[in-house]
This record gives structure tokens, C-alpha cells and sequence, in this order.
């Protein structure tokens, strides 16, 4: 017989259950407890960005309580003040899960919520003591510590209704489950992804980590590329954790030429952080737009559409090999351009470029002639 | 009084040339041509050539072969004593026995892609997985038969072979590693432009131009540089006990590879008297 725990309510009597979490059958008691008697989760992954800001200000320490549901008031992907209505209005809809020594395993986010309702809710409040105390399931005491994992995985890596942790987040604890030896197989065990999400998630934070080491050194005038960005280390994971679906599809688009074609890699990078990109399609093509001199002059702009107009070009260009008409069209155009050059015009354009339209032009010559005869 | 590379940091270096994958032959076979190849590089330094007749029936060619396996053994050997062989079969891990680098290169290169190509009327590229050619062999591509020459792409091709490594500063680690036995000047502080010195010595111009550049462009990802020299010169292979190859990497050795391995281990047991 499994003891029960000492913080649940004597009433209604707590029962025992048996609940299927991540795949796995596990025993809990299911009953009341009051929230006062709840700590929060302190090292809650989904707002380790603001704990590190924090810490950065106030130094290295645990953070209180206060201080945490602080964090989660003012943070705002945590939407706490959203569920706090909803919670007023409804009531908690859902229990949450706690270790049988009162660890919050599940539902840190509304239990911050409940003790954010009860902060400006009147003593007098007649649903005041509805929220008083609420539904948990507590893992009995034979619980395992792969069993508490389970209980984490279902409820934050689970696609649900809820708010799921920040993909930047998530992917941490795979790179940890991996850095501690972790096969693919049994990180996708663990957090019931498939062992290709495993395996991109880990070619992602390859790249994140080249960024945040790119982003964070200080600036240098005598590096090739002016040294790094001199973010801080806070900074430059904030940036990352933002465009973290930009790096998956730079992942998945040009994975190799990232790992192969450093001076890319670095423009990359400082395009991430200027915020050039404003879709997928525009990050998907910015290697091709690398190799292509006319769409890579335009990327290099600092105007604000240069992304957009770069992925123009190149849809063009893919166009136009299709098209005889176009072909044509762009030669009519091209060549009008060229005809209405001045000798002065032509005497400012850069060296290498003259030799480089000499070149072409010599070379379409003899092709014309070639195809002519 | 000179100065050596630092054990420990050698060895974070080598560390970090490992593949990001756990499994699969790739690393291996990718390290392999890598090392071939910088192999036939020092040897054409050391001739003053840019190319090579490796014609085994040649004086020439003999001595050339002799260079090259010589070159190979001074990238790949770690550390050598009377009853034990560490050497680099895969960059970011250490063997221990296995068969000599002299004989690795003669039985793995000289007699399968190089005779190969000698004896086939089209030019014969090296490696050829990935598709990335670092080498051009064969009579058609050299005008000898046993002719070996770089690839027009090698500088492209390059990075490609590097390109399983996690870590982002390759090339500088590389030569970190190949340098590990080098002796620097009393005077060295400064670990790039006294590394690159080194590369310079050992390598051909054309090869240590663009390395030399490759490094440079790493050196804002370098974050592991920490008291790169000591007076006093350690082998770094000691340090890395924690990646001898696992039990997994014998069911990828060759039969005769298995052979050799298990002799030396027997002999290890018979000289301690330890029964099996």
C-alpha cells in the first residue's frame, strides 16, 4: 500500500489512480492541495531566457518564488495574464501533476496563474476558496525519476492546447539528453519525437551555437569580417531563440554550405541578426542568392525589402530559363540598357566588371555564330 | 629553448575534429583520404614538385613511395613504444595497435585506387566518396602511369571532407593536430601565426596559402585557445583515454586488420603472464 502524501487534503479523501503518461502506466494519488503549500517550479525551462537576464542583474543565485512569478507575469509568451482570466471565469480546467515530495511536475504555468487570481482577488470573494486549493494528481512515492521525466514529456512536448515550451527550449533538452551520451534513438524514446526530428534538432543547435559564438565575440577592425557582433551571451541566445524556425529552414535548405562556405556562414548570420529575413521562402533561397552576383549585390543592401527583392530575382531567373519569350524580352532590355550608356558612364563602372561583360559578350559571339551556322 | 604545443590543448583540439555522427564509416573514410593527401602534399614539399611518380618498379617512384609513408606516419602515429601503436584512424579518436601506418597506406591507397588507376585509360579522381576529388591519378591525368597529381577542384573540395565535423573551427584544429610534435620558438605567444609558420615548413606553398587563409577566417569561432605552449614537450595521446575506439569500430576492421590486433593483444597477455 502506497503512502499518501502529506500535503494532499484529508477532503475530498484522496484516491489512487493509475494514468498513462508518455506510453508508461503510472501510479498517483488524485486529490486537493492548497496552492499555498505549492512551490513553482523554479528551474522551469520554458522562461530560462528571462531567469538569465535576470540573474545577469542580480548575480548568480537561485531565484525566490516572488521573483519567479514575477518573471511569468511580465513575460510575454507566458501569456499568464490570458489564463489567469480564463481560470477566474472557468475555474481550473485541468489538475496539475506533482512529485510525492510537492515538486511541480505539470501545470506551472497555471498554478502562477491561480496565485496571480488570488492576488487581486477580494478575501470576501465567494470563488476565492474554489481557487484556494486546487486538483492535483501527486506521483506515489515508488515513482522513478524516468517516471517524473515521463510526466514532463507528455505535458511540454506533447502538441496540445496548451502553450508548449519555446522550440529553442525544447531543442536545449534534447542537445542535453545527447551531450550526457544519448543515442538518437533513445532521445526520440524520451521525448516520444521522431529520431529525424532528433537528428535536425541537433543540426540546428549546431548552427545556434556557431551564431552565439559568432554574435557574442567583440568587434575587431583588423578581422576579416570586423570580428563579431559584441552581443551578450543573453542577447545573442534571445536572437536565436526568436528566429529559431529561420535556422531550421537554413538546417534543413543549406546545411552543408553553412558547414562548408565560411564566408556565407558569417553573412548568415549577420543577416539573422539584422532581422533580413521577413519569411521562410526568403531564408530558403538565401544561398542561392549567395552564389548569384545580381540577387547577392541586392541582399547585401541595407534596405529592408532586399531580401524580398533578392528571392524576385532568382524566381525570375528560374522563370526566364523556362521562357523563350522572357528570354528574349530580357535581352531587348538589356541590350537597350547597354545602348544608352555613356563613354563616361562606362568609364566609372568598376574594371572588373567591364572584363567581366567583355567576356560575356565575347562568349555569346561565338555562341550565336555557333548556333547560327 | 623551445617551446611545444600543450598536451591539453592539443587535445581539446583533436577532440573537436570528431564527427557529429556516432556511427557509420564515413569519418574514417573521409579522414583517410584527408590524411593521403596531405601525405602526397609534404612529400612534393620535401621534393620541391607538384606532382609525383609513384611507379614501384621506379628508383624514383620507390623513393617517393618511402616519402609518402613516411609523411602518412607522421600525421597519423601518436605514440609509438616498444609494445603499443596509437594512431589516428579516424580524426577525434585513437587506435591502439592495428596494422603500421606504412603498411595502412601501402595496402589501403597504393595498391587499390593508385594501381587502379594505373592500369584505366580514364583520369582516376580520389577520393570519389564523397564526390569531392582532392587527387587526380592515373596515365591519362598525369602522363605516367603511375602519376598522382592535385585535382584542379582540391581547394574547393577541401572543406567538404571536413564538413561531418561538429565544431566550427576545422581547419585551425587540424593543424593544431598535425603540428602536435613540432618544436616552436622560444619567442612564439601568438598560436595562429606561429601555427601557420609550421604549416608553411611542412606543406606546399599553394596548400599552405589556403590553409593559412581558412584559419584566419576561423579565428573569430576560436574559443578553446587557452595557454597553447609549454617548455616541456608531452605526447597528447596519453590524455585521451576516454576516445580509444569502442568495440564497435572492430566490427568495421578488415579480417587481416582483426588478425593483427588480436596477436598484439594476445602478446600483451602472454608478456604479463595474464591467461585467457
Amino acid at each position: 500500500m502506497t503512502t499518501q502524501p502529506s500535503f494532499l487534503l484529508e477532503k475530498p479523501k484522496p484516491q489512487i489512480k493509475n494514468r498513462l503518461y508518455n506510453g508508461r502506466r503510472i501510479i498517483v494519488w488524485e486529490g486537493k492541495v492548497k496552492v499555498t503549500s505549492i512551490q513553482g517550479w523554479v528551474d522551469n525551462p520554458r522562461i530560462e531566457l528571462a531567469k538569465k537576464k535576470l540573474i545577469s542583474r542580480v548575480g548568480e543565485r537561485q531565484l525566490t518564488q516572488e521573483e519567479i512569478f514575477d518573471l511569468m507575469k511580465n513575460d510575454q509568451e507566458v501569456k499568464l495574464k490570458d489564463l489567469r482570466d480564463d481560470i477566474i471565469k472557468n475555474g481550473l480546467r485541468e489538475p496539475l501533476a506533482l512529485s510525492f515530495s510537492g515538486k511541480l511536475l505539470d501545470g506551472n504555468r497555471r498554478f502562477f496563474a491561480v496565485k496571480y487570481a488570488l492576488e487581486n482577488m477580494p478575501v470576501t470573494d465567494p470563488n476565492r476558496q474554489d481557487l484556494e486549493s486546487v486538483e492535483a494528481y501527486v506521483l506515489s512515492e515508488d515513482a522513478t525519476e524516468e517516471d517524473e521525466q515521463n510526466v514532463l514529456v507528455e505535458e511540454n512536448f506533447s502538441a496540445s492546447l496548451k502553450i508548449e515550451w519555446p522550440d529553442y527550449v525544447k531543442a536545449l533538452k534534447v542537445v542535453g539528453a545527447s551531450e550526457d551520451g544519448m543515442s538518437p534513438e533513445d532521445i526520440s524514446k524520451k521525448f516520444s519525437w521522431a529520431k529525424s526530428k532528433i537528428k535536425e534538432t541537433l543540426k540546428i543547435h549546431e548552427i545556434i551555437t556557431e551564431f552565439i559564438i559568432y554574435a557574442t565575440n567583440g568587434q575587431d577592425q583588423n578581422d576579416e569580417y570586423g570580428g563579431g557582433l559584441g552581443l551578450s551571451e543573453q542577447e545573442a541566445e534571445t536572437i536565436a531563440a526568436k528566429s529559431y524556425q529561420y535556422f531550421n529552414e537554413a538546417q534543413k535548405s543549406y546545411f552543408d554550405a553553412l558547414k562548408t562556405d565560411f564566408d556565407f556562414k558569417i553573412q548568415f548570420f549577420k543577416w539573422i541578426s539584422q532581422g533580413k529575413f521577413s519569411s521562410f521562402p526568403e531564408v530558403r533561397v538565401a544561398y542561392s542568392a549567395w552564389k548569384h552576383p545580381e540577387a547577392r549585390a541586392v541582399l547585401l543592401q541595407p534596405d529592408p525589402s532586399a531580401a524580398k527583392s533578392a528571392k524576385a530575382i532568382l524566381d525570375y531567373n528560374t522563370r526566364i530559363v523556362r521562357s523563350t519569350d522572357e528570354a528574349t524580352g530580357r535581352i531587348e532590355t538589356f541590350v537597350q540598357f547597354l545602348r544608352e550608356l555613356t563613354a563616361t558612364e562606362i568609364k566609372l563602372i568598376p574594371e572588373a566588371s567591364r572584363n567581366n561583360l567583355e567576356a560575356a559578350l565575347e562568349m555569346v559571339i561565338k555562341m550565336s555564330k555557333a548556333a547560327s551556322e | 629553448m623551445t617551446k611545444y604545443l600543450n598536451p591539453e590543448f592539443v587535445s581539446r583540439s583533436f577532440k573537436r575534429l570528431s564527427s557529429r555522427k556516432r556511427t557509420g564509416k564515413t569519418h574514417l573514410e573521409r579522414t583517410s583520404a584527408l590524411m593521403y593527401f596531405l601525405a602526397i602534399d609534404a612529400t612534393c614539399k620535401h621534393f620541391n614538385v607538384n606532382s609525383l611518380d609513384l611507379n614501384p618498379n621506379s628508383l624514383e617512384g620507390k623513393n617517393n613511395r618511402k616519402q609518402v609513408e613516411l609523411e602518412f606516419t607522421k600525421l597519423v602515429l601518436v605514440e609509438k613504444s616498444q609494445d603499443s601503436l596509437k594512431q589516428v584512424i579516424e580524426l577525434g579518436k585513437i587506435d591502439i595497435g592495428g596494422t603500421n601506418p606504412e603498411k595502412r597506406i601501402s595496402s589501403n591507397f597504393f595498391t587499390v585506387p593508385l594501381k587502379k588507376a594505373s592500369g584505366q585509360k580514364e583520369p582516376y579522381y580520389y577520393p570519389r566518396r564523397p564526390s569531392a576529388p582532392l587527387l587526380k591519378m592515373g596515365p591519362t591525368a598525369t602522363d605516367k602511369k603511375w602519376g598522382i597529381k592535385y585535382h584542379e577542384d582540391w581547394s574547393s573540395n577541401f572543406p567538404v571532407l571536413l564538413s561531418e565535423i561538429k565544431d566550427p573551427t576545422p581547419t585551425l584544429d587540424l593543424a593544431i593536430f598535425v603540428c602536435r610534435d613540432c618544436g616552436f620558438d622560444d619567442k612564439a605567444i601568438e598560436i595562429f601565426s606561429d601555427i601557420s609558420e609550421q604549416i608553411r615548413k611542412r606543406f606546399t606553398k599553394e596548400m599552405a596559402d589556403y590553409w593559412i587563409s581558412k584559419i584566419d577566417k576561423e579565428k573569430i569561432m576560436a574559443r578553446h585557445i587557452e595557454e597553447p605552449f609549454v617548455s616541456q614537450y608531452a605526447s597528447f595521446a596519453s590524455l585521451n583515454k576516454g576516445d580509444l575506439t569502442s568495440l564497435t569500430r572492430y566490427e568495421q576492421m578488415k579480417k587481416s586488420e582483426l588478425i593483427d590486433r588480436i596477436l598484439s593483444l594476445e602478446k600483451i597477455l602472454d608478456e604479463n603472464k595474464i591467461e585467457y
